[in-house]
C-alpha cells in the first residue's frame, strides 16, 4: 500500500559545525522539516541569529516539530522544575508554530539529579498512571499532538519487550503518537540479540508518526556478558544498520509524517564529518524516494 | 571511529531496500538444532565447529578462557558455545567489523582483572584445586585459540587476538604460549609496517598495539586536560625510554599515512610532544607541535588541550571557544 511520502528533516543544532554541514542542502530546499530541542533556551542560552531565522521560517511553514530532553516525563514525583519546564514550554509553543511536541520514555530525574539519561522505569499502574498526568500536562502546555520517543537503555530483556506496549498504555489518554528512534532500536537490538522485526513488532507501529535516525557508539561491556553495548550517543553517521531499519520501519509504519536526522554538535568539526552527514541524509531521501516516488 | 564515506548515498539506500526484502520473505528459522552431547567440550565444539572462520573460532576460544582465567561462570557461555547460538552470520559477534574491532582492542588493551589471585597464593581451602583445574582449562584454548589463529590471515584483528592470548598465558604462567603469541605479534606488526596497503582501521588497530607496548616501558598517560601544575616524569631507565620512545615514532609514522584531519594522527603528535615535555625533551616536544600545528593549520598552544563540548564530549583543535551550555538532544 502506498501512503503518503513522509517529510524529511534535521534535528537542529545551533553550532557551526551543524551550520556548515547543512548550509547546502537548505539552499537546496532538500530539507522539508525541522526540529527543535526547545528547552534548549530555558537556561537562558541564546541560539545565534541563523538559528531563529531557520525556526521562525520552518514554523510559518508548518513544518516545525518540537522535541523536549529535560521534562524526565516518568519521574515518580512532580517537581518545581518540571512545573517551570512546562511553563517554559507553553510560552515558547504560544510564540512559534509546531506541528507536534515529543519527549522521550523513561524518567531523567531522580532526587538532586536533574539531567541525567534517560532510563526505563518499572513498568507497573502506579508509574503508568505517573506517566500518563504528566502526558496530559505536556499536551496542555503545548496545545499541540504529543507523543514519546523509545527507549535505547533497557535493563534486560523484558523491560526492552514491554517497552512498545507500556508507551502505547502511556498515550492512550491523550491520543498521542509514538516517535519512533530507529538508532535507539538498533542499541536493543544489538546489546539484547532480538531480531528487527520481532522487536519492532513489539511496538505500536500505526502510532508512529515520526522517526529518528543518527549514529552512536561502542563501549565496552564492563560485565564482560556481551562483546560491547550500543549506546545512542549522536557522534557519529549513521550505521548501513540503521538504514535497514528504517526501510524495514517505512515498510510496517503506515502513519508516519516526518523523518529526521540527528547529530550532536560539536561532532563534525572535520569537512569529511560534514561530507558524511549530508551523505546520510541523502541515503534517507533516497530510501524515501524509493518507498513514496 | 572510522567510517566509509567513499560509498555512495544510493548503494547503502539499496543495501537497505535488500535487507528489507530478505527480512520480509525469508523463511522461518529451524524451531530446533542438534545438541552436542554433554560430554563434548566446549573446547572440541569450537574447534570442530565447520561454519566458523578460524578467527571467530579463536575468539570464542579466548572468551571461553577469559571466563576460566577470571574465574566467571562459564556455564552461559558453553552452552551457548555449544548450541552454536554465537555464530548465526547475521547477529553473531563477527557481524559488526567496527564492534569486533573494538571490543576487541579494548580487551587487549586493558587486559584482566588486577584482583585475580594466584593459584599458589593464599586462599580457602579447595580454591587452589579450583584455580590449577581452571588454569589447565584456559590453557587448553588458548592453545587451541593461537592454533586457530595460525590458519588465519595476519590482519589487526588476528594480532589483536595474539595480544589477547599473550596477556592470558602471562596469568596462566605458560611462558612457552606467552613468547609464541608475542613473537606472532611482532612478526605480523613488522608485516603491517612494510605493507602500503593496509587500510585507516587496520593502521589505528596496529597503533593501539604499538601504544600499549610503549606503555608497558614506560607507564605514563598522556591526559587530555591539561594539569593545575606542570607534570615532570619520575626517571624511567634509558634503555625503556629508548625502545618506548621508538614504538611511538613508529605509530605515529603509521598514523601519518592518514589525513591531516585525522584525529588519532593530530593526537599522536600532540601526545608525543607532551610525552617528550614531561621529559625536560624540549627540542623533541617543539617539533612534535610545530608537525601538530602544519596539520591543523592553526599555531597557537591553545590547541594542545580540548575545551568541553555537548554531553560529554570535547572539541579539538578549535581557537574559537565553543558555547557548551546548550543541552544535548539525546534519547
Amino acid at each position: 500500500m502506498i501512503h503518503k511520502k513522509p517529510k524529511l528533516g534535521l534535528s537542529l543544532m545551533p553550532t557551526e559545525d551543524f551550520r556548515l554541514a547543512t548550509a547546502e542542502l537548505f539552499q537546496s530546499k532538500k530539507v522539508e522539516a525541522l526540529e527543535w530541542s526547545f528547552d534548549f533556551g530555558f537556561n537562558g542560552v541564546i541560539a545565534e541569529s541563523w538559528s531563529n531565522n531557520l525556526l521562525d521560517q520552518f514554523s510559518e511553514a508548518g513544518a516545525l516539530t518540537g522535541h523536549g530532553v529535560e521534562l524526565s516525563p516518568l519521574s515518580a514525583s512532580f517537581s518545581i522544575r518540571q512545573r517551570e519546564w512546562l511553563a517554559h514550554a507553553k510560552q515558547e509553543f504560544e510564540s512559534r508554530k509546531y506541528i507536534h511536541a515529543s519527549e522521550h520514555f523513561g524518567f531523567s530525574e531522580a532526587g538532586p539529579i536533574e539531567n541525567g539519561a534517560p532510563l526505563a522505569v518499572p513498568m507497573n499502574e502506579q508509574s503508568l498512571r505517573l506517566g500518563k498526568e504528566m502526558m496530559k500536562r505536556f499536551a496542555e502546555a503545548t496545545q499541540c499532538p504529543v507523543g514519546l520517543e523509545n527507549l535505547a537503555f533497557a535493563f534486560s530483556l523484558e523491560d526492552v519487550k514491554r517497552q512498545g506496549d507500556f508507551i502505547d498504555r502511556l498515550l492512550s489518554d491523550v491520543d498521542g503518537f509514538l516517535l519512533l528512534d530507529l538508532h535507539n532500536i538498533f542499541c536493543q537490538v544489538a546489546n539484547f540479540n532480538m531480531s528487527e522485526l520481532e522487536l519492532l513488532n513489539l511496538y505500536p507501529l500505526s502510532e508512529v508518526r515520526e522517526m529518528h535516525l543518527s549514529g552512536g557508539s561502542w563501549s565496552h561491556s564492563v560485565s564482560g556478558s556481551r562483546i560491547a553495548v550500543r549506546r545512542d550517543t549522536h557522534d557519529d553517521g549513521v550505521p548501513q544498520e540503521v538504514f535497514n531499519l528504517t526501510a524495514l520501519a517505512l515498510k510496517l509504519c503506515p502513519n508516519v509524517e516526518i523523518v529526521i536526522l540527528e547529530r550532536l554538535g560539536y561532532t563534525m568539526m572535520e569537512p569529511e564529518q560534514q561530507e558524511e552527514f549530508r551523505e546520510d541524509f541523502n541515503t534517507i531521501r533516497e530510501i524515501l524516494d524509493h518507498y513514496y516516488d | 571511529m572510522t567510517r566509509s564515506i567513499d560509498r555512495p548515498a544510493k548503494t547503502k539506500a539499496l543495501l537497505a531496500i535488500a535487507f528489507v526484502s530478505s527480512m520480509l520473505t525469508a523463511p522461518p528459522p529451524a524451531l530446533c538444532k542438534e545438541q552436542p552431547t554433554t560430554a563434548q567440550s566446549a573446547i572440541e565444539v569450537i574447534v570442530k565447529n565447520g561454519q566458523a572462520t578460524p578467527e571467530e573460532k579463536a575468539l570464542n576460544l579466548l572468551q571461553l578462557a577469559n571466563c576460566y582465567v577470571t574465574g566467571r561462570d562459564s556455564t552461559i557461555l558453553e552452552s551457548q558455545l555449544k548450541a552454536g547460538s554465537r555464530h548465526n552470520s547475521n547477529d553473531g559477534p563477527f557481524h559488526n567489523t567496527a564492534r569486533v574491532d573494538m571490543a576487541l582492542t579494548h580487551w587487549a588493551e586493558t587486559g584482566w582483572p588486577t584482583n585475580l589471585a594466584a593459584p599458589n597464593g593464599p586462599g580457602q581451602p579447595g580454591q587452589k584445586a579450583n584455580f590449577i583445574a581452571n588454569y589447565a582449562l584456559a590453557d587448553l584454548a588458548i592453545e587451541a585459540a593461537t592454533a586457530q589463529l595460525s590458519q588465519a590471515a595476519k590482519s589487526p584483528r588476528v594480532l589483536t587476538m595474539y595480544r589477547i592470548a599473550s596477556n592470558l598465558s602471562q596469568i596462566t604462567k605458560n611462558v612457552k604460549c606467552a613468547e609464541a603469541c608475542t613473537k606472532a605479534l611482532n612478526d605480523g606488526i613488522q608485516a603491517c609496517e612494510a605493507n602500503k596497503s593496509v587500510d585507516s582501521m587496520q593502521i589505528k588497530t596496529i597503533v593501539s598495539i604499538l601504544k600499549k607496548m610503549a606503555y608497558g616501558l614506560v607507564p605514563i598517560q598522556i591526559a587530555d586536560y591539561k594539569a593545575p601544575v606542570p607534570v615532570h616524569a619520575t626517571a624511567v631507565e634509558m634503555k625503556n625510554f629508548d625502545e618506548c620512545e621508538r614504538l611511538k615514532l613508529r605509530a605515529a609514522a603509521l598514523l601519518d599515512r592518514l589525513p591531516a584531519g585525522d584525529q588519532d594522527r593530530r593526537k599522536a603528535h600532540r601526545d608525543l610532544s607532551l610525552w617528550y615535555s614531561q621529559f625536560g625533551k624540549n627540542d623533541k616536544a617543539l617539533k612534535e607541535k610545530q608537525e601538530l600545528f602544519k596539520l591543523v593549520g592553526v599555531n597557537d598552544d591553545s590547541i594542545l588541550y580540548p575545551q568541553p563540548g555537548m554531553c560529554g564530549h570535547v572539541v579539538w583543535w578549535s581557537v574559537k571557544k565553543v558555547d557548551n551550555s546548550g543541552d544535548c538532544g539525546m534519547g
